[in-house]
Order: structure tokens, then sequence, then C-alpha cells
């Protein structure tokens, strides 16, 4: 039996992952087990399980060196690769917002040419280009995104948010929502049909312990 | 300013010696399956006028082509695909009323990217075009063809999925559900999110059994089970004929032999602008991509003057290579069979001739040293032997390198002359 790979976001998002898997019956002793190691084998049910970052996990899964991947949604709207979206696996659950000081809510429509720093540049310039229907300038930021509209970087922000509660400290507010968010089970476009007995029990198998 | 004349320009690749021959060799095999199934090879030009590919029935968008402009200021494209350009073709010069028109192409057509750091904008296809008959034969015939070429490559393990956008369009035609609804739709199922088509359909006033077909359609693909598991009767009739057509062609591909390969995809609903009937795709271990693909295209010839339903498929040679020399090793370059050395012209380009005549590759020197230049040349190449015609009339000696031997032959025997 061929091994089916399934790549997992590095972080908090594994370890919910590693337990649902778990659950379903899968062998995760070997990943469990605190090592350096990138690639792990449960011999059992042949399945492998590699670590990757977020952000690379739709990466591996377009290109088919891993079967499966498990990611936010927010990643997958940044990376846009061309994949199947099988499950929605309910956890890791926020929203995709628009925010900035209380002073910009009225003005949102109106300011002549808006400066939004991201880290998701992706889902903002899908955001104006085609909901919103405006053009902005784009500023893309690795971190601390809150900081940008505090020293007139940008007006708006459009990131993450769970609590609120890093957006309330520094004096800004939500605007607008994008969408919402959770982890996501991905599945590459041949494995699915190559291997589609196994992918889709497990993929059964997850949606009914959710 | 930065210099690039090291370089190939971004997403081009260049193919050396070894890895040319074996494209090539894949290629020839794959063109002379097209060839027996009676199908005429054509070329067209690589740069395009854009409009050929911006009627209702294209489906590339503006953002991949590669455009210029003439000198008269029209503006030109590298072309997207071949498909577009043989419709033309059989819509206009060869439009001489018999049909059907069975042509074929393998060329290369130009796509940016969508991503910044995609490997490739330069891509390989080779393809036919089955013009002029709407048929389940001819439906069946492309598909044969395509496993055909496939398996001439000496690819074993594959699946070429099938799938019917007219299925999909009838549902669709049937709920009454908006243009830009419907776009969601295609794009959820095409992605595989129930989750999402069944909440965007949720509150809609559509037929019972029609919405959940739709919210299930990700997951109806399989082997013929799929197809039988839907009820026709309650079917419109455009998604009603749709299966039937999938029937008939999987009854036909039985009757060749080929069900092993086949399986439904009755969620492949990608360029559904162009395509009007079947659609498929080719897939296989080791590549996470389709290594081909086709479909049935009625419109496209219609936007070119002739009105003839078409079918047609390309293989995309460079993805169908890099799984064939992933799983078997990539064949080198050929070594040459013999290296000639000898200072009299006349004399060594008769042998030359007569030795290639034979079926020989054979080599002339003409780095101007001495026969040991040559000889460590030939070494060094991995050439199978060595004429040395330098010091004796009508005698050669011939140097071995494989086992090292030397022997004497006489030269008229060599050029096959009477004494």
């Amino acid at each position: 039996m061929r091994y089916i790979t399934i790549a997992l976001a590095k972080g908090r998002l594994a370890e919910i992952t590693i337990d649902l898997l778990e659950k379903a019956g899968l062998c995760v002793d070997e990943v469990r087990e605190k090592s350096r190691k990138l690639i792990f084998t449960d011999e059992v049910n042949k399945f492998k399980f590699i670590l990757v970052k977020a952000s690379d996990v739709p990466t591996y899964v377009e290109y088919g060196a891993a079967d499966i991947g498990v990611v936010g949604y927010d990643t997958l709207l940044q990376e846009k690769r061309d994949l199947y979206e099988v499950l929605d696996l309910g956890f890791g659950k926020c929203k995709m917002i628009v925010a900035g000081p209380e002073k910009m809510k009225d003005k949102l429509s109106t300011v002549n040419h808006m400066r939004v720093a991201s880290k998701y540049t992706e889902i903002a310039k899908d955001y104006y280009h085609h909901v919103k229907k405006q053009s902005v300038e784009i500023i893309k930021l690795n971190g601390s995104v809150e900081l940008a509209p505090l020293v007139g970087l940008s007006e708006v922000i459009v990131d993450i948010v769970e609590s609120g509660k890093t957006l309330k400290e520094n004096g800004l507010v939500v605007l607008e929502e994008i969408c919402d968010l959770s982890a996501r089970f991905v599945v590459n476009r041949v494995s699915m049909k190559m291997e589609k007995e196994r992918i889709m029990a497990l993929a059964q198998k997850l949606n009914s312990l959710l | 300013m930065a210099n690039w004349k090291l370089y190939t320009p971004d997403g081009t690749t260049e193919l050396l010696p070894g890895q040319c021959a074996y494209k090539t060799s894949v290629e020839n095999s794959i063109c002379e399956v097209f060839e027996d199934f009676g199908y005429k090879v054509v070329e067209t030009p690589v740069m395009q006028f854009y409009d050929a590919y911006t009627t209702p029935s294209g489906t590339i968008a503006q953002e991949v082509m590669y455009k210029f402009f003439d000198r008269d200021g029209r503006i030109l494209v590298l072309r997207p695909d071949i498909t577009t350009c043989i419709a033309r073709m059989a819509s206009g010069k060869l439009s001489d009323g018999i049909i059907p028109k069975r042509l074929y192409y393998s060329g290369k057509v130009f796509r940016y990217a969508d991503r910044l750091y995609d490997v490739s904008c330069e891509f390989c296809q080779a393809g036919i075009e089955l013009i002029g008959a709407k048929t389940d034969e001819a439906d069946a015939e492309v598909i044969s063809c395509a496993i055909e070429a496939l398996l001439s490559t000496g690819l074993e393990k594959f699946q070429i999925e099938v799938g019917q956008v007219e299925f999909f369009k009838g549902l669709i035609a049937a709920s009454n559900i908006s243009d830009e609804t419907s776009e969601k739709i295609r794009a959820l199922i095409d992605k595989k999110d129930s989750f999402a088509i069944e909440q965007l359909l949720k509150d809609m006033d559509i037929d019972e059994y029609i919405k959940n077909l739709i919210c299930k359609l990700p997951i109806l693909f399989g082997d013929i089970d799929v197809l039988d598991s839907i009820d026709l009767s309650r079917l419109p009739k455009q998604s009603k004929d749709a299966i039937l057509n999938l029937k008939n062609v999987y009854s036909v591909l039985c009757d060749y032999g080929l069900a092993k390969y086949i399986s439904f995809d009755l969620s492949l609903v990608q360029g559904i602008n162009c395509y009007t009937g079947i659609i498929f795709k080719g897939i296989t271990h080791g590549i996470g991509y389709s290594i081909c693909s086709g479909g049935r295209y009625d419109g496209l010839c219609g936007e070119f003057g002739s009105d003839l339903p078409a079918v047609g498929m390309a293989i995309e040679t460079d993805r169908l290579i890099s799984v064939l020399s992933r799983n078997d090793e990539m064949e080198h370059a050929q070594s040459s069979d013999l290296l000639i050395y000898c200072e009299d012209n006349r004399l060594k380009y008769r042998l030359l001739k007569s030795l290639r005549h034979e079926g020989y590759i054979a080599e002339d020197y003409v780095l101007g040293g001495n026969f040991n230049d040559a000889l460590s040349y030939a070494k060094n190449a991995k050439i199978h032997g060595v004429m040395n015609i330098s010091n004796a009339e009508d005698s050669v000696t011939i140097h071995n390198l494989e086992d090292g031997s030397v022997s004497e032959c006489d030269l008229c025997e060599l050029l096959g002359e009477e004494e």
C-alpha cells in the first residue's frame, strides 16, 4: 500500500489536528515525541505526517508532495493554490477583518487614496478589488500590523481577529468583516482520485467527529 | 543595470542533449499514435492576434496571455493554446465540406504563471482535434486516442477521469439561479467545498432532488456506479442527455477494452464557457497535476465562421516527461559509433558517407590535432570506436574503445567497392 502524506501547519493547529487524527484511528505517537524529525510515520495505517510552515501547506498539497493538508482558511485565501477544500474542520475559528481608528468609520468610502497594511496582501487585494470595488494601496507587513495606523503608515489594516484584545489595547476597532476563518481539510486534485477510498474514509471519519 | 545574458527568462527552460532526445522520442511515439488514428499534422504561428482568443467561447483570461504589438499597433499574443488556431483553420481554409476533419499538432504554448514563483510559462502540448462529428463514438475516439498515446510512451498506471459540463449547466438552468450565483457555485464545486454550497443553496427555492444533487456534486466521482446512482427521470433534459452521453461513451470504451482506464467526475466544471459536453483529464501517480485534458467544444468553430461540432484533447508533454523520467532513469544522449581520423578529405568524406548510409553515427575529427588527440577525444566523448586512415592507402586501423582491441580492415570493403 502506498503511503498517504498529510501536511500539518506547525503550531497550535497541528496539535489540535493530531488529537483529531488520533480519534479518527491513526497512530500519531511518533508525531507526539518531541524530536527534530520532519517526517513521521504511521506504519499500521500507512500514513506519513510532515510538519511545515502554515503558508507552505497549500504548496505541498498542490504539487502533490503531500496528499492532504490541514491549514487555516486564511492561508488558503492568501496562497490561492489549486486544491480541493473538502472539509471545514470547525476549529481555529476567527475572522478576517478590516480595522482602523474609530474615526475611519465614516470615511471608508470617501478616502481618495487609502493605504491598507496587511500580512494577507492577496486577501486584502481580493476584498478591495472584487467586493469593495475600490483602488487602494496595499502595504505588505510581516508582523505587528496593528502598529501601521498608529504611526501613519496606513489608514486601515486587514488582519485576523480572535478576541479583539490586541486591537482594543491599541485603540483600533473592527470596521468591516471580510470573512469567517477556520481550519480546512484540503486534498490534492490527483490524490483525491487515485486514493479515493482511503482519503474519503478519513474525511468522513473526521466529519463524524466534529 | 543587471545583465541577464547568462539566464533564460523566468518560466522557461533549456533541454540538454540527453533530455531533448528523450523528449523527442516521447513526442514521436505520441504523434505516431495520432497518425495511426488518421490525424493529420498541422502547424500554426506562435504569434496570433489577441482577438482570436477573446471570443465568447474563449476561456483564457487576458492576464495570462503574453501580449505585444505588430507594426500597425494591433495586439498580438504568444499563442496560449493551439485548439483555437485549429478551430479557425477548420472553419476557414479547410472548410471543403468533407467532414470529419482529424488534425493534430505538437508545439509550445505560452501562459504567464498565475503566481510569482510558478515554474513554467512555456508548455509543450501534443494534441488532436476531431472536427465535424457530434457522436458518442467521436467522444470515445478522442479518449481512446489519449489512452493509446499515453500507453505508447510507456506510462502504465493512469486514469482518465470523465465529466460532462452539460450536466451542471442543466441543473443550474432548471433552478433559475442567477449567473453570478451559478459562477460562485461552479467555483465551489471545482474546489469540492460541499459545505459552502449547502450554505449558499440553503434558502433557495429549488427542486429538492436537484438541490441535493448540486450539493452532492463534489463527491459525485468514482466508477460507473456514480452515474447509475442518479435518477434520470428527475433530471432536466439537458442533464439527462449529459448522463446518457457519458454512459454511451463508456459503453463504447468498454467495447474497446479500455474501461479500466476510465473513472467519472461530474464535478469537472472548469472552462465551461468553452466546453459544451464531455470533458476529461488524465492523471497519474507522482505528479499533482493532470497530464492531459480535453473535451467537446461545439461553439468554438462557430466563432470563426463554420458552425462545426468538435472534440479534442492535448497531452501536456513536459508534465508527462517529468513523470516518465522519474519512473525510469532519463536516457543519456546517444554516443556516436565512430570517429574518423583521415588526412585525405576526399577519402574521408566518401568513408563517412558510406558509414552513415549503413546506419552508423559517424563523426569527423575536426580539431586538427594528431591521431592521439583524436583518440583521447573519442575516449572522453564515449565514442565507441575510432578509424585511423592516416598512414595506409587501402588499409584502415579500427580502435575499438569498448574492448580496447585494434584491428585492421580493408578500405575498399568499407567503402563497399569492388577492388
